[in-house]
């Protein structure tokens, strides 16, 4: 209380100016996020923005100054892709129609989310938060702050990329048995019908703009305007495509129609198009690093009783996403009620207890780190890319998923920039966020020790130049 | 039978079981670590530990730049027995063990050798109120038999129900123990067992006194010849465990998952150690207020003062690893020393290995890891395991870790 009086007295007192007051962080050590690492300096913030760093910003008196001397700062990490604060989850998706280009998933943002609070606990400041994967045109992709103060400040920007999705994803759960026409009859149902819609919907588009040009009285239709606005490249074009034929077919488009802007997303076989990748800068966010279903060889179905029902919940195994699954059910065997996960999945590797309950196969390390391992293949092949879809639990947190790159031969100072600017650059956000340098917003991690140390924690969070989270007294290490 | 007596004398050559580590940084997991040292295992037992070791005749791996440390012990798992088939649906089998489920085939103790975890307590599944049989293994042999470090560390008993009213969980499980106390005393009374100094083997003696074997292990829990591997998934589990324990004075190890936290302070009045799972954090939402707690789980158990051992979990990235286990301790303000006891010298005294297991010290078993790094570093990789004196895994001779890892050096 006392704390809070004496602040309010420094307000008070501080002289009324047009901008805010001033802070001042000294560091013991600061990593700017762009591969450069200052001992001993200063950051000054004055209105949420970075005003200068260096070792040699003088400290104008009676301004606010932490010192935080004893800890490392870092920019606040970037994720790339995210699902955080959309209620239910990937379930995030419309599904009266395949294609939802105009769609802002900004809208459905949930400030209140917990997810927001949890992220920032993480050191992630900035996210870019997508539709689902169910559409294969979801909507618009946009940047979110973590700062827990209403969507009107946190969401940064409601249009930061078009998020298509290739794959498996758009047609698992269609109604295969259901009329022809009915409700659950939704296209498509397989890999090669929603690569189909994909163009067919560029197709459309271009097909739109000249009748349009033709004929003034076709009216406007907000979809393709906004798919012509990524055939433009004004909008970068945000692919999740997690299978080698997948990736390949996201550069087959691009080169089809021109699509100069293009991130493919949990390219979990982007290690092996490394070529395709590079040739033509197509960057990638990596993640999630955690997916025990990737890798190895193929597991067989391992619930035929489940299989057999002949539901709508036939996924291809190789696919599933066991950490957002599109519907929640109760968990049938472990238990625990909070352990949700979709019935239609028994695997569950999520928790112990599932796994004990004998609902879970234990995935190998090499299975588990084949992602880990395609991080340090990329940046080998010179395939810009950024980690993305961070896990909330320690051990398989954004900054984990570096640490663990970093153990598997990735270089220290990539993996950081991997976290920070990479990410803000691909994502096109790297005006604002991913960087310690002038003009760029205060978003700061304070952690006791290297970021890449596992036993290194994070005491302090700034967004905006405010302080989110402060643990420093707590077991002062 | 040629083909045999080659077989054996191959074994016997390859199964050297003298080794001298040298020039490396020493983590004891005992109390004193060696910045350089030695550690010299003979008959697969150390015999030496010290700055300079000298024995001729001993295969010697040069440590220079490396790291020694005792093998990481998993206190329990089910991960070695098949996902699928990890519980019995009856509620009450304390007939079965793990003996004859453990897979050897298993990725999971592969990489039990490429993650440093040299001595597993395979449990059966946690849904089974009254389980079986553990057993503790070693991730090295082709059967059961050559992998076994102790055969009946415990039987597994479940106090958290996994079906129906928690009443109604805890009167079966009392009323099962009830029923083996009564069948137990009317055997004794019927004078077909009693007179244990005759043997001193418990076992022997029940067998003797033709005991069915359906009931044989449940006997030997409630003789005191055997512990009791409890699960709590709540604070109220921790204290029908206990309860139960004193009733029918049962040597109980507590198993406890994250949620019975608000135990901690109770398990460390009472100077009970236990088995944390892997989970690190939960979230709790507060009713009043709508916002979102989390509870670091062995950070509260640290700051009471409960003395425990953690375990790993092969469904997260981090918390598959016993190092990373450690280092997440350390980040939550334990000791690094404590950090790596609790993935070593307290697993291996809790599951009762304590003697053989979980220290680099003279007289117990050679079994220790040779890091190419610090455990603590996040960065290092096993460069040899060995278990008994035998060099059982060498990180150059796994090709297939090479190809996934590309870089790691």
């Amino acid at each position: 209380m006392a704390h809070l009086l004496l602040l309010v007295l420094i307000a008070v007192s501080t002289p009324a100016t047009d901008s805010g007051p001033d802070l001042f962080i000294k560091a013991g050590r600061v990593y700017l996020g762009t591969g450069e690492t200052l001992e001993g300096a200063v950051i000054h913030i004055k209105d949420g923005r970075i005003v200068a760093v260096g070792k040699d910003v003088v400290i104008t008196s009676g301004a606010t100054v932490y010192d935080l001397s004893a800890y490392v700062v870092m920019p606040g990490m970037v994720e790339g892709v995210s699902y955080a604060g959309i209620p239910g989850g990937r379930a995030g998706n419309e599904e009266g129609r395949e294609h939802t280009p105009s769609l802002r998933v900004a809208q459905a943002f949930d400030p209140r989310s917990p997810d927001l609070a949890r992220k920032a606990r993480m050191g992630v400041t900035s996210l870019v938060v997508h539709p689902g994967s169910r559409n294969v045109i979801g909507g618009m992709a946009c940047h979110v702050k973590a700062r827990l103060d209403g969507a009107a400040v946190m969401v940064a920007s409601d249009a930061v990329a078009l998020r298509i999705t290739l794959g498996t994803d758009p047609a698992a759960g269609q109604g295969r048995s259901s009329r022809s026409g009915g409700f659950m009859n939704r296209r498509p149902q397989s890999r090669m019908a929603t690569i189909y819609e994909v163009r067919e919907q560029l197709q459309r588009a271009l097909n739109y703009r000249e009748r349009r040009a033709a004929d003034k009285t076709v009216p406007e239709n907000a979809d393709y305007e906004t798919v012509l606005l990524a055939l433009d490249g004004k909008l970068p074009v945000h692919w999740q495509a997690r299978t080698q034929k997948d990736i390949q077919a996201v550069l087959r488009l691009a080169k089809e129609f021109g699509l100069k802007r293009n991130v493919v997303l949990e390219a979990y076989e982007a290690d092996k198009c490394t070529s395709e990748l590079a040739q033509t800068s197509t960057p990638v966010l990596v993640g999630p690093l955690f997916h025990p279903q990737y890798g190895g060889a193929p597991r067989p179905p391992t619930n035929p009783e489940i299989d057999a029902t002949g539901d709508d919940h036939a996924h291809e195994h190789e696919e599933i996403c066991l950490v957002g699954c599109t519907q929640e059910h109760e968990h049938r065997d472990c238990g625990d009620p909070t352990h949700v996960h979709d019935a239609s999945w028994p695997t569950c590797v999520s928790h112990d207890c599932c796994i004990a309950a004998g609902v879970g196969i234990a995935p190998d390390t090499a299975e588990v780190h084949r992602p880990v391992g395609a991080a340090w293949k990329l940046w080998k092949s010179g395939v810009p890319c950024g980690f993305a879809r961070g896990g909330d639990v320690p051990g398989s947190t954004l900054l984990d998923f570096a640490r663990f790159a970093v153990r598997s031969g990735l270089p220290a100072d990539h993996a950081l920039r991997m976290l920070t600017s990479e990410p803000a650059r691909i994502c096109g956000i790297d005006d604002r966020v991913g960087s310690i340098a002038k003009g760029k917003d205060a978003d700061l991690v304070v952690l006791t020790g290297d970021p890449l140390l596992p036993t290194s924690a994070i005491k302090m969070v700034l967004i905006d130049g405010e302080v989110i989270l402060d643990a420093r007294k707590e077991n002062a290490k | 039978m040629i083909r045999v007596l080659a077989l054996i004398l191959v074994t016997s050559i390859a199964g050297a079981q003298d080794l001298l580590v040298k020039n490396a940084r020493v983590i004891t997991c005992a109390g004193s670590d060696l910045k350089i040292g030695c550690v010299l295992i003979k008959g697969g037992k150390i015999a030496e530990v010290g700055e300079k070791v000298e024995a001729a005749g001993v295969p010697v791996i040069d440590g220079r730049g490396k790291v020694v440390m005792p093998g990481f012990v998993l206190p329990h798992t089910s991960a070695g027995l098949d996902g699928r088939n990890q519980n019995e649906m009856v509620p009450v089998t304390p007939y079965v063990s793990v003996l004859d489920a453990i897979d050897p085939s298993l990725p999971f103790f592969e990489d039990c050798l490429r993650d440093g975890n040299l001595s597993i307590c395979v449990m059966p599944g946690n849904r089974t109120m009254i389980a079986g049989m553990g057993r503790v293994v070693r991730p090295w042999g082709a059967t059961v038999e050559s992998m076994t470090v102790a055969a009946e560390p415990g039987l597994k008993i479940s106090v958290a129900p996994t079906s129906g009213n928690r009443a109604a969980w805890i009167a079966k499980l009392r009323a099962e123990l009830e029923k083996g106390r009564r069948a137990l005393e009317k055997q004794e009374l019927e004078g077909k067992v009693g007179d244990n100094e005759r043997t001193g083997n418990i076992a022997l003696d029940l067998e003797a006194m033709g005991a069915k074997k359906r009931q044989l292990a449940l006997f030997r829990l409630l003789k005191g010849d055997l512990r009791a591997h409890v699960v709590c998934q709540t604070a109220g589990d921790v204290l029908q465990a206990q309860k139960l324990a004193a009733e029918f004075k049962l040597k109980t190890l507590l198993v406890c998952g994250p949620n019975t936290w608000r135990a901690a302070k109770h398990l460390a009045k009472e100077k009970i150690p236990v088995v944390l799972s892997s989970t690190m954090v939960i979230r709790e939402t507060d009713t009043e207020t709508g916002e979102e707690i989390e509870r670091i789980i062995p950070k509260i158990f640290h700051d009471a003062g409960v003395k425990f051992a953690i375990t790993t979990s092969t469904g997260n990235l981090g918390g598959r690893y016993a190092w990373y286990q450690a280092a997440c301790l350390v980040r939550y303000g334990m000791s690094r020393e404590d950090a790596l006891a609790a993935v070593t010298r307290i697993p291996a005294e809790l599951i009762g290995i304590g003697a053989r297991k979980g220290s680099i010290e003279p007289g117990k078993d050679g079994d220790v890891l040779i890091l190419t790094d610090d455990p603590l570093s996040g960065r290092a990789w096993v460069e040899q395991a060995v278990i008994g004196g035998e060099v059982v895994y060498e990180r150059s001779r796994a090709p297939r870790l090479a190809e996934v890892f590309g870089g790691g050096k």
